[in-house]
């Protein structure tokens, strides 16, 4: 098998034995259930939040944005997220890490795969959540502003800059133990202040606004929001034009993609030397 | 600050919306519940199940104690670093985020904090009985009862808003009612957006807890047994 042929190889078996231990849980019903659930009720959260201070209505453009910026940043939990637990899931709770790790397949190659599942049940959750929003709330896509094209790119390169992060917090997860620092807790919670998902940045005081603009998720969440409802609403990229606010974030990806690579193998070499791969705490 | 951050989005979204203040003091009192919720969760309902994949479960029924003492000591040695958690969290918010908290009565907040934890942790041996014969499902049970149970409990916004009928059904999980008490207590904007008189919502706590209480200790004697004919006490990775 060429090495082409045989790391996508590595990746699509990856990625089914994901979907399996996402799917096989459960009935196909209950599996639904659980599927929508959750999603919607991180969503209504929010709605509610903005029903009672404004009296419900949902018609305006700050919902909209609201709505749409929460929607997308749940691929953030998915596949940045998704990416790395996969590490602890395997080592402490199936202990399969190890047998992983010693066959002749690319790691690297095996954490992409179980990305793209992550990735899948991510782009369910949004749809689910963008159809609920549209339906239930007036959250409306107007086929005149829509940019199908814009939205696949900025979420091509979002998905991908997700992976990235997503393999060096992987290579961070292999060091540590599930009942250290809350890192994915206090990540998550960085990024979801941080990115302009649910409110402008110029919200926040001014070095954690500058915080916002200097992250990718920032840019990407703007250039969908752009995407779909034809306007942003970050008052500093106000002047920037949706070619320049891609331009920006298609650098931010390239110049994040060779550190993270980078750190997740130097990383997985450390865990490897030190024998942490069949590291079991019984947490 | 740790805890801090994952709830100051909320924060920031209600400054967004122009919202009252003490609305930061929702979220503030929300998120120092939260750890509340999730210990129970993960550390009392979802215990047994956590003992059993690690081999443990078998070493607890066999020593002669009550099963809910086990629980209760578990709960009780993690309620140390949770109750730290909140008070660091109601501290950062006053601090970092100006929330005033003027609590009209001290007795009422400090019974509705207490008549909340009983009901909290009684229903969460209550939910221990039914993870002693869940397999992998547990993991996602326990996720799905996280985001949905912020919404339905009211934490980060008065639960009447969800509308009375769905606030009373939500009333069943004790959050609802001791978040919405100790929001009455606290704020002013509470007070006038309360579910209940604070009175009646501590009565209902009250008869909450001892509910759960007797129905946890019968429960986990049914379950157990069952568990042991369907020999599901030591099955583990299913």
């Amino acid at each position: 098998m060429n090495p082409l042929r045989a790391r996508l190889a590595t990746i699509a078996a990856a990625g089914k034995l994901g979907w399996a231990m996402e799917s096989n849980w459960a009935d196909p019903f209950l599996f639904a259930v659980y599927f929508l659930v959750r999603p919607i009720a991180t969503t209504l959260i929010l709605v509610v939040m903005y029903k009672v201070v404004t009296d419900g209505r949902t018609g305006t453009p700050f919902f909209a944005a609201l709505y749409i910026g929460n929607a997308f940043f749940q691929y953030v939990g998915q596949v940045l997220f998704g990416v790395s637990s996969a590490v602890q899931e395997d080592r402490e709770h199936y202990q399969m890490l190890k047998y992983i790790w010693s066959a002749p397949v690319s790691t690297l190659d095996y954490l992409i795969g179980r990305g793209l599942t992550k990735m899948a049940t991510g782009t369910v959750a949004v749809l689910v959540t963008l159809a609920f929003g549209w339906v239930f709330l007036g959250v409306s896509f107007d086929a005149g502003v829509v940019r199908p094209l814009l939205a696949l790119a900025a979420l091509a390169l979002g998905l991908a800059l997700l992976v990235f992060l997503g393999l060096a917090f992987a290579g961070i997860e292999l060091n540590r133990t599930h009942g250290q620092a809350p890192l994915q807790e206090g990540a998550a919670g960085v990024l979801y202040l941080c990115s302009g998902a649910i409110f402008p940045p110029e919200v926040m005081p001014g070095p954690l606004a500058a915080l916002c603009y200097a992250l990718p998720t920032t840019w990407w969440i703007e250039a969908l929001r752009r995407a779909l409802l034809g306007h942003g609403w970050c008052g500093a990229l106000s002047n920037w034009s949706d070619g320049a606010i891609l331009g920006v974030l298609a650098l931010q990806v390239t110049l994040f993609a060779a550190p993270c690579v980078w750190l997740y193998k130097v990383l997985d070499r450390r865990a490897r030397r030190k024998n942490l791969i069949d590291w079991t705490t019984g947490f | 600050m740790l805890p801090l951050v994952s709830i100051s989005a909320y924060i920031f979204v209600y400054r967004a919306m122009g919202a009252p203040k003490d609305y930061e003091g929702f979220v503030v009192l929300g998120g120092a519940m939260t750890p509340f919720w999730l210990a129970v969760l993960w550390g009392m309902a979802s215990q047994f199940y956590w003992e059993r994949e690690s081999g443990n479960l078998e070493l607890y029924l066999a020593a002669p104690i009550s099963r809910m003492s086990i629980l209760a000591g578990m709960a009780a040695g993690s309620m140390i670093t949770i109750t730290t958690r909140a008070i660091a969290v109601v501290a950062l918010g006053a601090v970092v985020f100006g929330v005033e908290f003027a609590p009209r009565s001290w007795g009422a907040l400090g019974l509705a904090f207490v008549l909340t934890m009983a009901a909290l942790y009684c229903m969460g041996m209550l939910g221990a009985s039914l993870f002693l014969l869940f397999g992998r499902e547990a993991w996602h049970m326990v996720n799905l009862f996280q985001e949905p149970i912020y919404l339905v409990s009211g934490f980060f916004f008065p639960v009447r808003a969800l509308g009375r009928t769905i606030a009373l059904f939500a009333s069943l999980i004790p959050l609802t009612l001791g978040l919405d008490a100790m929001r009455q207590t606290l704020f002013p904007e509470g007070a006038a957006q309360g579910l209940l008189p604070v009175g009646l919502e501590l009565a209902i706590l009250a008869a909450l807890a001892a509910v759960f209480f007797l129905l946890a200790g019968r429960a986990l004697d049914y379950m157990e047994n069952r568990a042991k004919r369907e020999g599901r006490l030591t099955l583990r990775w299913q």
